[in-house]
């Protein structure tokens, strides 16, 4: 990233990034809470992102959330994963106030009625139905998810199990979620835009300097024990093409490996000179299309692959055609072209994605979380250091037949 | 800490009006002109060539989708998996996009690689292969997506509004599908011959290098430069409301579309639309998602949006509601328009729309990748220099009758094209 940034720790552990750029007339504000579905009960799960619809109903102080902001000519929005919970909002960059006036009351002083929530269960089982019931393909998610894992919260999906649990977890419990996760010692706060580092740190002292920080620790998660058998599951469903799924577990993202499977998974579906596109797709005529891609998640995720196959193919032939390949490439076509290509567009990507203030505040918040900002400016080097015996090595360690888990999701036609 | 918590909002400030984007025109020596935007700070570059024909062009979209897929499948050096390998190692990305009238071809790299990528660029849009071989596996792809996209109630609904909005009448889905079947080498090629060698594309280029001018105009001058071509775009008029249904059993959700007519030519008009549609359902405070999502909880969302071209313009909101609750959304949209035709808006409505497009207008210019946007947006539709000012300013001086006369003249539930599927 080619813009330095400012950091400083509040005394209630508030973590605040400071990036100016006057070239733009807007700034950035962005707020990571480390909260996510990983966190959830197993008994509720979906909540972490209920909660994020709530965090937008109102605050002690502030009734409304949204009008204020748009009154200061802002726009905002939300998401929910399965690691943390972030929240954005890009206004003009006269407004920084009113945002972070906004922020501070409802990171401690959430309003949350019974009325509130009850709206906002149909809204979430809404885009629950929109986005996973109401799709095709909408559950293989969930699926392989519940197929890749055993014990890691990992295993459910961040819009939860089930409609169930969103319509039933108590207002208590809602509340109890929030009061334990939403502190400032729990957030990263981010400012990138048309601002003065000095000015705009005094305007979040005294917006956020004096919120209390909250002791309670994460309690720790269960880890996920090796797998060392293969997993298959087979599903039928009414859709117009079989889809195959594929997941192999691999090292989180501060992990030495990580960068070396995230960089062959580009390799492998990162580009359409890739060799997914130009073996499987156009040379082999498997699959309509997909690819190889990483769960980048903070603990331990999976290398995946995901794909609609061409007419005729069969699903499990395919599956096994596929842990082939990922060896037959590994081992006897990677080269050192294949990585500096897939480098050199991730140097573009990055580039790309700092060009607006709101990508660019997201980008620090979360390499904040993960340890540091400054890997930023560091990460683009370590991927291009990368070699084709790195990417060998870390294929035999992870890739292996025996730790794939595979699901066969099946027009019903061939039931 | 401020104790008590202030409960009025800070100050705000939304008085400065956004500059058009910095750029000049550069003569060409094919006689046109390249529109530079100044440069900036990101170390992107961004060239894009605007061609006038687009998938209103054949009344049908395939052949035009068709080729915007098959370009940079191979040219007649490379196959395409090395032409897509040598942009690669510029770390380049080609984007393509198409709308009812207009094909863009846009090359984005780093600075330092542009004189790389565009005889690749120059590769992909003059010595494209379009062989037999592509051209059937690219067919069957499209195939598979027309399939996989017909499960989808967002995507029927869209299919049957547009169907009768652009040819007059329900097209189903097995006749869309031969269409697509139909489809030959040769209606391809002949679709490549008429957009890239009988059309004078527009350029605009942003994040240039002083350097790297020379072989960008180099570039430019390097295309064929046909004079006297009018832009092919079929005269079109909105065709009478209509209730139209596609039925998917089995699907808990229904996708609703709704569509009217929208101002086309005078800027001043088409503020005030703008502004009214916003109010009734452009933005998360609208009326239409306060009442439908944030107070009934009937949806993930809804959104009405302009559409904006040359020949005709149109609005249209879209929504995936509760399968039992069709009727009582429309209800609720009707409901609202009514309002709004009658004169029922507050103040403080206007203010907090006014604000909101102020800021909007702004963020349009945060990037350099944004601004060039927002030139070509402008340019494209004939606005002028002043476009932004003018909107701006146009914000502070609309009030509640003009929002009425809007209302009462383009969102009349009684001239509606309703679209629903599921």
């Amino acid at each position: 990233m080619n813009f330095p940034f400012e950091r400083h720790t509040l005394t209630n552990g508030l973590r605040v990034l400071i990036q100016p750029d006057n070239q733009t007339p807007m700034v950035a504000v962005n707020l990571l809470y480390n909260v996510g579905a990983r966190d959830e009960d197993p008994q509720w799960t979906g909540l972490a992102h209920l909660l994020e619809h709530l965090m937008f109903e109102g605050s002690k102080h502030i009734p409304n959330y949204d009008t204020p902001l748009q009154l200061a000519g802002g726009i905002n929005n939300a998401f929910t994963n399965n690691d943390f919970t972030n929240y954005y909002c890009v206004l003009p960059a006269a407004n920084l106030r009113t945002a972070l006036w906004l922020e501070a009351d409802r990171m401690c002083n959430l309003n949350l009625s019974e009325e509130k929530v009850e709206v906002q269960r149909k809204v979430v089982i809404e885009e629950f139905r929109q986005r996973y019931l109401n799709q095709p393909y909408g559950d293989l998610l969930a699926l392989s998810r519940e197929l890749s894992y055993t014990q890691h919260p990992y295993r459910w999906s961040t819009i939860g199990k089930s409609i169930e649990h969103i319509e039933q977890v108590p207002v208590s419990v809602i509340r109890g979620f929030y009061e334990q996760h939403y502190a400032p010692n729990r957030c990263i706060l981010v400012l990138s835009g048309n601002l003065d580092p000095q000015k705009a740190l005094r305007e979040v002292e005294y917006w956020f300097g004096e919120l209390p920080g909250r002791a309670l620790p994460k309690k720790p998660l269960p880890e996920e024990p090796p797998q060392t058998q293969p997993r298959l599951q087979q599903v039928f469903r009414p859709v117009p093409e079989a889809a195959l799924w594929m997941g192999w577990p691999m090292p989180g993202r501060n992990h030495p490996d990580f960068k070396t499977l995230d960089l062959f998974s580009d390799v492998l579906s990162g580009s359409a000179g890739g060799y997914t596109m130009d073996e499987l797709i156009r040379k082999r005529g498997l699959l309509n299309q997909g690819g190889f891609y990483v769960s980048a998640s903070a603990d331990p995720g999976q290398f995946l692959f995901s794909a609609t196959l061409r007419e005729g193919k069969k699903n499990q032939a395919v599956a096994q055609e596929i842990q082939a390949f990922l060896f037959e490439i590994a081992e006897e076509r990677l080269n050192a072209d294949d990585l500096h290509r897939a480098t050199q567009k991730m140097a573009t990507s990055n580039a790309f994605s700092d060009a607006n203030v709101q990508n660019r505040a997201l980008r620090l918040a979360t390499a904040e979380w993960l340890g540091g900002a400054e890997s930023l400016s560091t990460e683009w080097n370590e991927y291009a250091s990368l070699s084709v015996d790195n990417v060998q090595t870390a294929v035999h360690r992870y890739l292996k037949p025996e730790c794939s888990s595979t699901l066969l999701y099946e027009t019903e036609t061939n039931a | 800490m401020p104790n008590p918590y202030p409960l009025q909002a800070p100050a705000i400030d939304l008085s400065q009006a956004p500059d058009f984007p910095e750029f000049e025109l550069l003569p060409l020596s094919s006689g046109t002109s390249l529109n530079l935007l100044a440069r900036s700070q990101n170390p992107l570059s961004k060239l894009s060539l605007r061609y006038p024909i687009g998938i209103d062009w054949l009344g049908k979209p395939f052949p035009l989708n068709t080729l915007v897929q098959l370009l940079g499948e191979g040219t007649k050096q490379k196959t395409a998996a090395e032409w897509n390998a040598a942009l690669d190692r510029c770390g380049a990305f080609v984007q393509k996009s198409a709308n009812r009238e207009t094909l863009v071809f846009s090359l984005i790299c780093r600075n330092q690689n542009l004189a790389q990528a565009l005889p690749l660029f120059r590769e992909l849009l003059l010595e494209s292969s379009l062989n037999k071989d592509e051209f059937d596996m690219q067919k069957e792809l499209q195939i598979s997506d027309f399939m996989q996209e017909s499960e989808q109630v967002s995507e029927q609904a869209r299919r049957l509004s547009s169907n009768y909005l652009f040819k007059g009448h329900t097209l189903f889905q097995e006749e869309q599908l031969s269409e697509l079947q139909a489809l030959d080498l040769e209606q391809v090629q002949a679709a490549y011959q008429t957009l890239i060698f009988e059309q004078m594309p527009e350029a605009f280029a942003s994040g240039i290098e002083p350097g790297d001018l020379a072989p960008l105009t180099a570039f430019l001058a390097s295309l064929p430069a046909p004079a006297g071509q009018e832009p092919k775009i079929n005269p079109w008029t909105i065709p009478a409301a209509a209730d139209l249904h596609f039925a998917m059993p089995g699907k808990s959700q229904q996708a609703l579309r709704v569509v009217g007519p929208a101002p086309s030519t005078r800027i001043q008009e088409e503020f005030t639309f703008r502004f009214m549609l916003v109010l009734w359902g452009g933005y998360f405070g609208s009326r239409l998602m306060k009442n439908i999502r944030e107070e009934k909880g009937y949806t993930y969302g809804i959104n009405a949006s302009p559409m904006r071209f040359k020949s005709a313009s149109y609005w249209m909101v879209n929504t995936q509601i509760n399968g039992g609750k069709k009727e009582e959304t429309l209800a609720e949209m009707k409901r609202e328009a009514l309002r709004l035709m009658q004169g029922d808006v507050r103040a403080e409505e206007i203010e907090t729309v006014r604000n909101y497009l102020a800021g909007s207008l702004a963020r349009t210019l945060d990037g350099v990748l944004n601004r060039h946007d927002r030139l070509m947006g402008l340019q494209g539709l004939g606005y002028p220099a002043d476009y932004l000012r003018l909107h701006h300013q146009s914000l502070f001086e609309i009030g509640p009758a003009d929002i009425q006369l809007a209302a009462q003249k383009w969102i009349n539930p009684e001239h509606w094209i309703c679209a629903s599927a599921g």
